[in-house]
């Protein structure tokens, strides 16, 4: 795909993902506020999306089962692989021309980044934009402050999208010690436990939301991640 | 010299694949690798591109070659056939390599498909290419930049005789300029018509057979 067709792809999915996401929360929540006759506010449908886990204090996270975890676990998945499919698409022989171009293996692993990096950011902002536009558009009448909506939703941009960069990073070098299967499954497994981890801890916030700084600790991950990935990018051959 | 090989040893998962290989290779000198399949002869350039590990020395073009961390240097490479991008058409295939290191013109990438007997097909989708066609264009990437030696795994896999007999002539032409080529085939005939020198692969050693 050229330049100009893969971002409206990327957008397109995004959007449509955001869409699922968005209407198998709502209709949740709708149906909650039927039951208890009670309304909605805007933090309500970010807590379900994005899997608020001290959730055993707030009611409308009720019915809480592991189908809700799915939307922001195939989120997560679809923008690794969005990313990923600059290079396993060509496959590693390809990359025999870069390498033979750029001499090293500093450069040539920057260079096999740099698309992916580039298409999950565009993935992820896609998607919590277009998260926040069908938050705010459904809900706009509801009686709240916005501006710490969005703040959150801002917050939480920045923190997936980091969490996303360091995990693509990480798991490009595990595609190449162990190919494409090894990557798919390392992807699968890898965010399973996470997903594990952070819900047994749930202060631990690594993507989950957790309180007023639940963004600290995901950025202090993150930012490990990727301390490693560049070290990794330093020492790391690249073998045929 | 241009590639110097001494006492190279290759082994894979444990398993010896070349065992001390010695070599020097000079500017104007075309050198031809003939073995049975899986002999090593792909394995060898690998290591040449510093693409798998090795013990020994490799140096090219006075810069020794690190596997896997300093790649050869000045030099176009073709092993295992890679395939180019399919949606993209031969001359944006090239364009986006040439992107990489921005030493190549347009004209100059037109100039080497014309080389390569493609010009025609510059326009076209690479995904509606014949074998042949694929091969041409992955002999274009790798001259493209002029580089001083070329590496071309099976160059004349999936060509025609008339494909062969141009691609020879273009190599033939390209060893006049200066250029140092190595390569491999099943072809012995085409090896033998072609190279200054030929070697053999037989049991993990290197024979120079002609």
């Amino acid at each position: 795909m050229k330049g100009y067709q893969k971002i409206c792809f990327l957008f397109l999915t995004a959007v449509l993902l955001a869409s699922v996401s968005y209407v198998y929360v709502s209709n949740n929540l709708f149906q909650y506020s039927v039951a208890t006759n009670s309304q909605l506010y805007k933090e309500y449908f970010v807590h379900k999306l994005f899997i608020f886990p001290d959730y055993t204090r707030l009611d409308y996270m009720e019915g809480k089962n592991v189908f809700d975890l799915m939307p922001f676990y195939f989120f997560l998945l679809s923008a690794i692989v969005v990313g990923a499919l600059s290079f396993l698409s060509r496959g590693k022989v390809y990359f025999q021309y870069y390498a033979a171009r750029l001499k090293t293996s500093r450069r040539l692993f920057s260079r096999m980044m740099q698309k992916g990096t580039y298409d999950l950011v565009v993935f992820s902002l896609s998607y919590h934009m277009a998260i926040i536009c069908l938050i705010v558009y459904n809900t706009f009448n509801y009686q709240e402050d916005s501006q710490t909506f969005l703040l959150q939703m801002v917050l939480l941009l920045i923190i997936h999208t980091l969490f996303l960069l360091a995990l693509y990073r990480f798991l490009f070098f595990v595609y190449l010690m162990l190919d494409d299967v090894g990557f798919v499954l390392m992807l699968v497994g890898v965010l399973a436990i996470i997903f594990m981890i952070n819900l047994t801890f749930p202060s631990l916030s690594i993507i989950f939301i957790w309180h007023d700084l639940h963004w600290v600790i995901s950025i202090i991950f993150s930012g490990i991640i990727l301390l490693l990935t560049q070290f990794m990018t330093i020492f790391m051959p690249f073998h045929l | 010299m241009r590639i110097k090989l001494k006492n190279v040893t290759i082994k894979i998962k444990s398993q010896s694949i070349l065992d001390d290989v010695n070599m020097l290779i000079g500017a104007k000198e075309c050198i031809g690798l003939i073995g049975h399949n899986g002999s090593g002869k792909s394995v060898l350039l690998k290591a040449i591109c510093g693409f798998i590990p090795f013990s020994g020395r490799i140096n090219v073009m006075g810069k020794d070659v690190i596997a896997g961390k300093q790649f050869i240097i000045d030099s176009g490479i073709m092993i295992e056939q890679p395939d180019m991008i399919g949606y993209l058409t031969a001359l944006e295939n090239l364009q986006l390599l040439a992107d990489l290191i921005k030493e190549v013109s347009t004209k100059q990438l037109e100039e080497v498909l014309v080389q390569v007997g493609l010009v025609d097909c510059k326009g076209k989708k690479v995904k509606h290419f014949s074998l042949g066609m694929k091969q041409r264009l992955r002999i274009a990437q790798a001259l493209m930049e002029d580089p001083a030696i070329l590496i071309l795994d099976e160059p004349f896999n999936g060509l025609d005789k008339r494909g062969v007999a141009e691609i020879s002539e273009l190599l033939q032409e390209l060893k006049q300029q200066g250029k140092t080529i190595l390569l491999t085939s099943h072809d012995e005939r085409q090896i033998d018509a072609l190279c200054d020198r030929v070697y053999e692969i037989e049991g993990g050693h290197l024979y120079c057979v002609s």
